[in-house]
């Protein structure tokens, strides 16, 4: 850095540097979470589905108010696994959408359920002796439609339905199916500037130590100073929903997107100051060197 | 001069990240302005809770407080007075008519665990003693049970903390839930009541209530002595 002629091209790189880092960063950060069975992984650690089992046992025991169908009609037919792989089904049909395909955001038949309920309100009818006609069929269809509605509602944790009803995912989708692009070419650039540090500086070669290890450091502090905001002030926990099973599933990918992207930046930080470190020490021997 | 050179040096390896950090800093705060004014709405809505509660259990922040409601003031009382609001969640009144034969405690609010107690005040409707629609809902299978036994010409007493209200029902309602007409706040004093209309089973679209008119109003003089 003897000259100005040297140092603001090299300024001007680091600055360009350090903004493909963070751009690699986040765009490996999203790679990783564009897999369904990442976000299943975070509600399967939080037990979703025992929380999402206790909330449609709760509903359909207050429903009986309304309704006069007893709890148990419902919540004998709606297992774990049900429970389990409806929660999946809506994740992976957000997903199809994200990925530029049409979904079917329905919850998977239940027969069990459809029995039970076609048996209770079957059994009453007999016994006031109400006649079996089409209105009948149609208050039993729309009791078994019901029921499915509120068990979609509750299983879909992450509202992958409303984010598509209401055209967010296929928003995301142009960026959500290139994600794997955008971070290849952010790599490249990163792997291009650095090569670039290296070949002005090949008389030279600890400058580029110190030119791309300021880079990775600032890159690193720019990162992570967010990170620990969002974290300490639990930013997340203001989220408005706080249905338990939406409200931990969704602050969980949260955290987990923001923590993923601060420990990068740690990493990259933590290269920076070594690469900062190595240039010390060589300058040092030069030094030493010289005056020997 | 060879050491001030090297001071220099020095100085420029020390600032050099200092002034990236900075002008990286400013272009990411510049760049940020527009996008987040645009998506400050949408954040804002999404991330409202300043209390940062946690997920909600069934009665998360919902407090009910019970009260013993006076069905037997027997002390001085005006025709005007204040109204004791009520915070969601508590027991405000009792309702009370012949053909529903018990007392009905009322909460101020609706929701599941509410309903399970007595009947419900819409917190957007008009308290008893207010001008406006008081209205008051519970389930067809418990408290309003009976409602569909009420008559043009009932008398409905409502007894609160601050006072006695005496109305008189003047007409059977029905309607489908998506219909506000009933439920909607009207210029003149009344109270609607109302429950689902029993069906087979299964939940029913259809309400059935009655609406009804101010015959008396008597606040009591010691809680507003109180409440000042």
């Amino acid at each position: 850095m003897k000259s100005l002629k040297t140092y603001i091209p090299g300024l001007i790189l680091s600055i360009l540097l350090v903004f493909s880092l963070l751009g690699c960063s986040a765009a490996f950060v999203a790679n990783s979470f564009s897999d369904p069975d990442r976000l299943i992984r975070i509600a399967d650690e939080n037990e979703i589905v025992t929380v999402i089992k206790n909330r449609l046992d709760s509903y359909f025991s207050g429903k009986y108010n309304e309704t006069g169908i007893p709890a148990d009609v419902y919540t004998e037919a709606v297992g774990r696994e049900y429970i389990k792989n409806t929660m999946r089904g809506y994740v992976y049909s957000g997903f199809d959408v994200l990925n530029g395909n049409t979904a079917d955001f329905s919850v998977p038949e239940n027969k069990e359920l459809e029995e039970n309920i076609e048996a209770f309100i079957g059994d009453y009818a007999d016994s006031i002796g109400f006649t079996k006609d089409e209105k009948y069929e149609e208050k039993v269809q729309a009791t078994i439609r019901s029921a499915y509605r509120t068990i979609g509602e509750y299983c879909d944790v992450f509202k992958m339905e409303t984010l598509e009803r209401e055209g967010v995912l296929a928003g995301l989708s142009p960026v959500f199916t290139r994600i794997n692009l955008i971070f290849l070419i952010s790599a490249a650039v990163s792997a291009a500037l650095i090569a670039f540090f290296i070949i002005i500086s090949i008389k030279n070669l600890s400058h580029s130590l110190y030119w791309i290890g300021i880079s990775s450091l600032v890159s690193g502090i720019i990162g992570i100073v967010p990170c620990i905001c969002l974290t300490a002030t639990r930013y997340f926990d203001s989220f408005t929903i706080k249905e338990p099973q939406i409200y931990t599933s969704f602050t969980s990918l949260m955290y987990s997107i923001v923590n993923q992207f601060m420990l990068n930046q740690i990493v990259i930080a933590v290269i920076g100051a070594l690469l900062i470190i190595r240039f010390a020490v060589v300058c040092k021997n030069k030094k030493d060197k010289a005056s020997e | 001069m060879s050491k001030n050179k090297k001071k220099s040096s020095l100085l420029i390896y020390i600032l050099t990240p200092v002034i990236v950090l900075l002008i990286c800093s400013a272009v990411i705060v510049i760049g940020s302005i527009v996008p987040y004014k645009k998506a400050s709405v949408y954040l804002n809505l999404a991330f409202m809770d300043s209390f940062q509660h946690g997920a909600a259990d069934e009665n998360s922040g919902l407090k009910i407080q019970e009260n013993n409601i006076d069905l037997e003031y027997s002390g001085e009382t005006s025709s005007t007075g204040e109204i004791i609001r009520p915070a969601f969640g508590e027991q405000f009144a009792v309702l009370s008519a012949d053909a529903l034969e018990i007392n009905v405690p009322v909460y101020w609010g609706t929701g599941q665990e509410l309903f399970s107690r007595g009947a419900c005040q819409a917190t957007y409707s008009k308290l008893p003693g207010e001008t406006g629609n008081s209205v008051i809902s519970a389930h067809t299978d418990t408290f309003f049970d009976k409602l569909k036994d009420v008559k043009t010409g009932d008398t409905v007493t409502v007894y609160t903390k601050y006072g006695e209200f005496q109305y008189k029902v003047t007409e059977l309602i029905s309607f489908n839930k998506t219909d506000k007409k009933y439920v909607s706040s009207t210029d003149e004093a009344r109270l609607t009541l109302y429950t689902c209309k029993k069906d087979i089973l299964g939940a029913s679209g259809e309400r059935i209530g009655v609406i009804c008119e101010p015959v008396s109003q008597k606040f009591y003089v010691q809680a507003e002595e109180e409440k000042n």
